[in-house]
This record gives C-alpha cells, structure tokens and sequence, in this order.
C-alpha cells in the first residue's frame, strides 16, 4: 500500500499535467518556496484547520496499517518514539535517550516520564511491550510484523525502560522507531475496542480521534494530556479526503481548505507568483520506478533490462510528466537521503540500448507487457515510456488494472513489467534491503545477486555512516546495471497553504505536523 | 393495484438474488483479495493467508455464498472487512446524500426538459426548436466529469459564487446544503433534460396532431389547455418511461460526480470498496442499489395508470 501511496502521490501531481502545457523547470533537489514571511509572530491559540487530502483513511491503527495516507493522520494523533527532524535525522521524543551495546544487538530506550495515553492511560515500557507483542503475534497479521522480525526478547527492568534484544545488528532499528512501529497506541483502548480499534485510535500526541465519516471528512481535537504543555494549537483539524487532484487544489484556491498535501505539478510555477497562497517544495524520499520480473522471458536476461535501462529518457519524462519538478533517478536512495550519489546513473542512449539488445540476441527489440494502474496519470506515464522503447525497437504493451490487481500480480510475481512506485523511508536500509536482497519481503522482481544480499548485509551492521554510505554506493551500482527496477524520477514534496496558517513545515516524507502550526 | 405491487414486489426477489449471485461472482473472480489492500506490499503469501482464514475467505466459494445469502436472508449485510464497521449503517449514513442528489437532478431536469420540449414541439423547426435541439445535444454529449470541472472552474475557481467540492448534512443547514449541491445536481440533470426534452418533443408533436386535439381546439378550447392539458398529458407516458430508465444511469453518474465533489454517497462507498475488494460492502451496496431502481420502475408503472385512465393494474 506505501508503493501505491508513492505512486499515488505522483498520479496525483501528475494527472494535472495532462490539462496544461509544459512549465518552467526547477532546481533539481534544491527547496523552493515562499512560505511567507520569514520570522514567526508569536502563536494564537485555538480555530480549526482544514486539510486536504488525496484519498481517504483506510485505517486509523497503526499496527494494521500500510497506507501512507494513514500516516497522515498517525503522526498527529500517535507521538512517535523517535521523531524526524526537517532534514530526516532521528531525535528522542517520547524515547528520550537510548544505548545500543552488544555490537548493535541490545537497545535500550529510556521512556520519557508523566506522559499520558489521550484515554488517561499512562505511557510506559509495558504499554509500548504490549503493542509491539501484538504486533509480533503472527496471528494478528500486522504489517509491523517486519519491522520486528530481528526482536528476540522484550525486557522491561523499569516502567521506563525497555531493553530489545535483536537477532542481529540493525542500524536502521531507531529509524523504525520514527514510523507507524513506534507509534504506540493505548493498551487500554486496544483491548476495549478489539478488531474495531482501527475506527476509536488513542494515542499520545498533540490531537485525539473526535470522528471519522468515511469519503467524507475526519476530526481531531487538541489533546489537552499532551506532555507538551504550550502545544497544540490549533483546537481542531479536520480532514477532507479529495481524490481529484485539480479538485484539491481548487479547494485551497477557494478557501474551502487551509493546507493541501500535494499541488497538480503543472500548478507549481503559478503557485509561485501567487501571493494569496505559500507553498514549499522539497526533495522527497519516494521515487517511481518500473519493476521487472527476473524470472520470466524476456526480462530474465539482463541485457534485455539495460537495454530498458538506457533507452529511457529520464530528463525527457521529467519534463512531460513532472513539468521538470521532480529528479532523474538511477538508485533507491533520493536526494533528501544521506545515501544519495548523483554520481551513479546510466547516460541515455540508444546506441547503447542497441547494444545491450544485441548481447541479448534480440539485435530489432522484444516486447513485452507492463501493469500499471488504471489512472488517467499513470497511463499517461506508460504511453510515454512506451514511446520511449519504441525507438529501439521495444515493443511494450500497457495493461492498466487496479491497484489491488496490480499488487497481487506484483507481489506473486504474475507479471513480466509493472510500474510502481515507493514513498521512501529515512533510512537506506528501508529502501534497498527488503527490496534487492534474495527472498526480500518487496523483491518483486524476485532479483537475487549474492555480492548485492552481502553489501546489504554488511550496510545494514555497519554502525558508522560513512561505512555505510560506501556499502550502498556499491550495491546500487551493482543494481542499476543489472536493472531489476528501472527508477525513473525522484518526486518531490509540494505542499501548500493559505497565509493564514503559520508554524507549518513541509518534510521530505510529506507528513503534514501540525503540533506546531496555528491559524490567524 | 394492491394486488399488482405486492406482485411486484415479490417478483423482486428473485432479481435481488440474479444481482447478488452477478456481483458476489464477478468481484469474488476479480484478481485481489481484501489481504492484499490491509497488508499491502508487505503482503507476504503467509500473512495474507493469516489473514485470508481470519475473515473467512480460504472456504470454498459456494460456501462462503451460501453463509451470505442466509445472513442477507435474516437481514444481515455483514460488516466491511477492512473496518469492522456494518454495512447497514455504512449505507443508512451515505444513503440520504445519493438520494437527496438523484431526487434534486430529476426535478431539475424534469424543470429544464418539460419547457423546452414543449416550446420544441408547438413551434418545431423554429429558432427555439433548433436552440433547444443544440442544447439538448450538448447536454448529451458533454462527458459528466469534464462539465463538472468546468462548472468548478467558473463558478467556485472564477466567481467564488459556489464551493467547489464537500457537503452539508441537511439537518446542519439547509442553505448549505444547497449550496453544495447546485453543481452536482446540474452535472447530472443536464445530460437527463437533454433526453427527457427530445423524448417529449418528439411525442407532442404527433399527440398534437391527433384528431382529438383538433376536436378541443373546434370546441373552443384555449390553446394553453389544449397543449397542456390534452396534449403534455398524452405525451408524458413514455417520458415517464424514460425517466424511469435514466434512474440506473443516473446512478452510475453519481458515482462520477460525487467523486469529483468529494460527496459521500453511495456511489463513493461502490467505487472504494471496488478497489478495496470489501466484499460484503460492495454486494450489500449493489443490492441496495438494484432495487432502489426496480422500486423507481414499480413508481413508473403506477404513475402511468395515474396519467393514463385506460392503464389498469388488476
């Protein structure tokens, strides 16, 4: 479901592009913005926010949760353990300080004291045990269930301390600790509500659960428990799922809504000359890319996919879809990511393209078939790279099916081609093991490369940066010229608001924090 | 006439079940199950499995039929799969948002369609018959989504009269809850006047050319009774019947226009739980839906005996 968020966010900015002509390009992972003027009055108490957003809910659990438009919800009404700075960097939140030891196997976090569940319920080591139990307990199918899966042992010697035990080392586990994994919800509400907990959330952040009405609109109110004693602000926030996206951003132009969470690219550069509204453009963590099955002719053969891998024109698509707002990508880590090189990446050329087909046997090109979702901005984005092969003499055939057809194929590997997309997680680890190791929970292209599942390894124990960085650099080489996935564009995160919302902060991961914003 | 609609009405259980076996086999068939939409890409085969015997979808699927159609035999549609939530109130709370949007685009249309086919009829080949024949066929041909952008882009994006998008419960307020709902109601009424309109031109052209409108018109009868009263009369039977036909199409078109206007109906429940594979809200919703349109088609067939003496039900 995060792969059809991350596409789905780029369906949305993209659909818009097929209404208006091209645009003016920006900088490539450079923030844009006008966000208003620069120093802050001092915060107003009270009013309510309205907030736009692409699709609806589907769950309000977070332990049951894989769509990234929850999250939206989640981080206003679930404090994470660990939070992300503007620049995706971890910081203590409701874990305040933490150990690791044992080589990267033991971590200890120290819980934050006096906080508060919005039921009344304390919050403390057993609470966050007795989520993450539920979590692990293959029976309740949680989606945080991979997250966990190197957690041996849950220990907690204090009401305040919690020692995990892992398999293995793990250096993204803090990083987990920032998402729905460390989003801890109310034992006591769990256990009222049952398998109906997804519609009555409590958690411990800024706003609690007032109503959802499905396709409609959903309440928060401000948590008067919130240990942070000044925060919220707002006194309300209520969202309002929008799908189409012209009809979002209509609705921000006409002050039905105060902040939207993704602008129609093609709208981008009038957005700029536009001082009734602010906006702010910043790299992304996601990216869209095709996914290529690596068991199944004629994909198995690896020229076959460098030949994809070069005759695609990422500056071209950039220009046509993205009207030249999102980036050329070439691996999984995005320019928001510490990991990210620019300097890996394949030249487009045909002659190139030629040659891989040749190596492959099939000198006048192959065809085969790419599932895609049946959108309008999806299609658009097939029949352009489709175009794009064709000048080699690749035949591809697009077949749009919906989404959940597409992720069963994907996911069972009944496909040759398909496009998808990721929404991106702060640590490389999240964006590269589960996908490029052999048997990895996202492998969709069922890719398998020893050398690749070692690099991932030693990245993954590594407990320095910079020796990381250097295990990432190599693996995704190795990737992009063995092409399992052909990543197409890095998309960035275009947010916008009217100036009468203050203290709101646009992050690579696109979640809309309102803890620290206010109306006046 | 009693006798006629408990008939009727009886006749309609053997249709619910022809929608229910069509809609429980075609979504059941559909690639995709409801594991797939909670888990997500981190759906593995042993999760969705986990999942898939925990909402009781690894029986065999005339089995899983069968436990359906008795729970809908007590009275029970079943809960969403995704939420827990009934499917009964799911359709109770979107319900009077479809209902309120189909009703408001059949009196809007019937008040757009029944002037100007008469105009159309009692001066044809004239300026206003053409004029009512062009818009008639733009109102056919405009897709329903694209004049909904287009009314969106004028009157809310342009003139700020109307708001582009949401709703307001009735009983919150009345004036914004037409306010609301102005653009809807005329992306869907106008492609139904443009029929409605050319139907009853064409029927009170050869109506008004009856020998007993001649024998009104000998009686000194006054023109506006002639053609209103004997002729309009006369001509409504098949606008009827077309009118009753639409309300399938109309709501299919609701679908569309409450997408586009975020309304949250019952077109917007269909659709996600399409996409979602909720299996038990997507049959209970089209059930409910087959026979909101054979109870529309009952109305007509009571309302021709109402406008025609000689129609009998016995």
């Amino acid at each position: 479901m995060n792969k059809k968020q991350g596409l789905g966010m780029a369906a949305v900015l993209l659909t818009g592009s097929m209404l208006a002509g091209c645009g003016t390009s920006s900088a490539q992972s450079t923030v844009s913005s006008h966000s208003g003027a620069p120093v802050e009055a001092s915060p107003v108490r009270g009013g309510t926010l309205n907030v736009g957003i692409d699709s609806d809910f589907v769950t309000l659990n977070p332990a049951m949760s894989s769509a990234l438009i929850d999250r939206q919800a989640f981080i206003n009404i679930f404090d994470p353990l660990l939070k992300l700075s503007p620049t995706m960097q971890v910081e203590p939140n409701l874990v305040t300080h933490w150990t690791v030891t044992n080589g990267g196997t033991t971590y200890t976090l120290f819980l934050r004291h006096g906080v508060k569940f919005q039921d009344g319920t304390p919050f403390n080591a057993q609470a966050v045990i007795y989520n993450w139990d539920w979590e692990m307990n293959p029976a309740n199918a949680s989606p945080r269930l991979s997250d966990l899966s190197l957690v041996t042992h849950l220990a907690a010697p204090n009401p305040y301390e919690i020692v995990v035990t892992l398999k293995a080392p793990y250096s993204a586990f803090l990083s987990v600790l920032t998402g729905r994994t460390g989003m801890i919800s109310s034992p006591t509400a769990m256990k009222k509500w049952g398998s109906a907990y997804g519609l009555h959330p409590v958690g411990t952040g800024p706003f609690k659960f007032v109503q959802w009405i499905k396709n409609d609109h959903m309440i928060l109110e401000r948590n008067p428990l919130y240990w942070k004693k000044n925060q919220p602000y707002l006194n309300k926030i209520v969202y309002t799922p929008i799908t189409n996206p012209v009809q979002e951003y209509n609705a921000l132009v006409t002050g039905q809504v105060n902040v939207i969470d993704s602008v129609p690219y093609q709208d981008v550069n009038s957005l700029a000359s536009n001082t009734s509204l602010r906006y702010a453009e910043n790299p992304g963590l996601g990216y869209a890319d095709m996914e290529l099955n690596t068991q199944a002719s004629p994909l198995n053969n690896v020229h076959n996919r460098e030949a994809i891998d070069y005759a695609i024109n990422r500056q071209a698509l950039n220009q046509l879809l993205y009207f030249g707002h999102a980036v050329p990508a070439y691996t999984q880590f995005s320019p928001a990511s510490w990991a990210y090189d620019p300097h890996i990446k394949v030249p487009y050329s045909d002659a190139l393209a030629r040659q891989q087909l040749a190596k492959a046997g099939n000198p006048k090109g192959f065809s085969f078939t790419l599932l895609g979702e049946n959108d309008p901005a999806t299609v658009q984005e097939m029949e352009a790279i489709q175009s794009e092969l064709a000048k080699v003499g690749i035949t591809m055939h697009i077949e749009p099916v919906d989404f959940t057809t597409l992720l069963t194929d994907a996911i069972n590997g009944n496909y040759q081609a398909d496009l998808l997309g990721w929404s991106g997680r702060p640590d490389p680890d999240q964006n590269s093991y589960a996908f490029d190791t052999t048997g990895g929970s996202f492998n969709d292209p069922r890719y398998s490369n020893s050398q690749v599942d070692s690099l991932l390894l030693k990245a993954r124990e590594a407990a320095s940066e910079s020796v990381r960085k250097q295990y990432y650099d190599e693996a995704a080489t190795i990737v992009l010229h063995q092409a399992p996935y052909i990543f197409l564009e890095y998309t960035p995160v275009i947010q916008a608001w009217s100036p009468s919302v203050h203290g709101f902060q646009v992050y690579p991961d696109g979640l809309m924090r309102f803890s620290k914003t206010w109306i006046k | 006439m009693v006798t006629f609609i408990v008939r009727r009405i009886l006749s309609l259980l053997p249709v619910a079940f022809i929608v229910l076996v069509v809609t429980f086999s075609l979504i059941h068939l559909t690639p995709g199950n409801p594991a797939y939409t909670i888990l997500g890409d981190q759906a593995s085969p042993q999760a969705v499995h986990l999942l898939d015997v925990k909402m009781g979808l690894t029986r065999p699927l005339p089995q899983q039929f069968a436990a359906y159609i008795g729970q809908v035999a007590r009275g029970n549609l079943g809960v969403s799969l995704l939420d827990g939530q009934s499917v009964l109130s799911l359709i109770i709370t979107r319900l009077p948002v479809t209902l309120e949007l189909a009703v408001l685009a059949v009196i809007v249309s019937l008040l757009i369609a029944i002037p100007t086919g008469i105009f159309a009829a009692y001066r044809p080949n004239t300026w206003v018959d053409n004029l009512s024949r062009l818009l008639a066929l733009v109102g056919a041909a405009i897709p329903n989504f694209w004049l909904a952008l287009l009314l969106v882009y004028i009157f809310a994006v342009g003139l700020h009269w109307l708001p582009s998008l949401g709703w307001v419960p009735l009983t919150q307020s009345v004036p914004g809850n037409l306010v609301h709902l102005v653009l809807p109601v005329i992306v869907l009424a106008l492609p139904l006047a443009a029929v409605t309109s050319r139907v009853l031109r064409g029927e009170l052209i050869e109506v008004m050319h009856l020998l007993y409108i001649q024998v009104a018109r000998a009686k000194g009868i006054s023109e506006w009774a002639v053609v209103m009263h004997h002729g309009v009369r006369n001509a409504l039977v098949p606008v009827v019947t077309v009118v009753g036909l639409q309300v399938g199409a109309l709501l299919g078109g609701v679908v569309i226009t409450e997408t586009i206007f975020s309304l949250p109906g019952m077109g917007q429940l269909v659709v996600n739980a399409i996409f979602d594979r909720d299996y038990p809200v997507l049959d209970g919703s089209v059930l409910f839906m087959a026979f909101v349109v054979l109870l529309a088609n009952l109305c007509v067939d009571l309302v021709y005996a109402w406008l025609d003496p000689r129609i009998r039900y016995n």
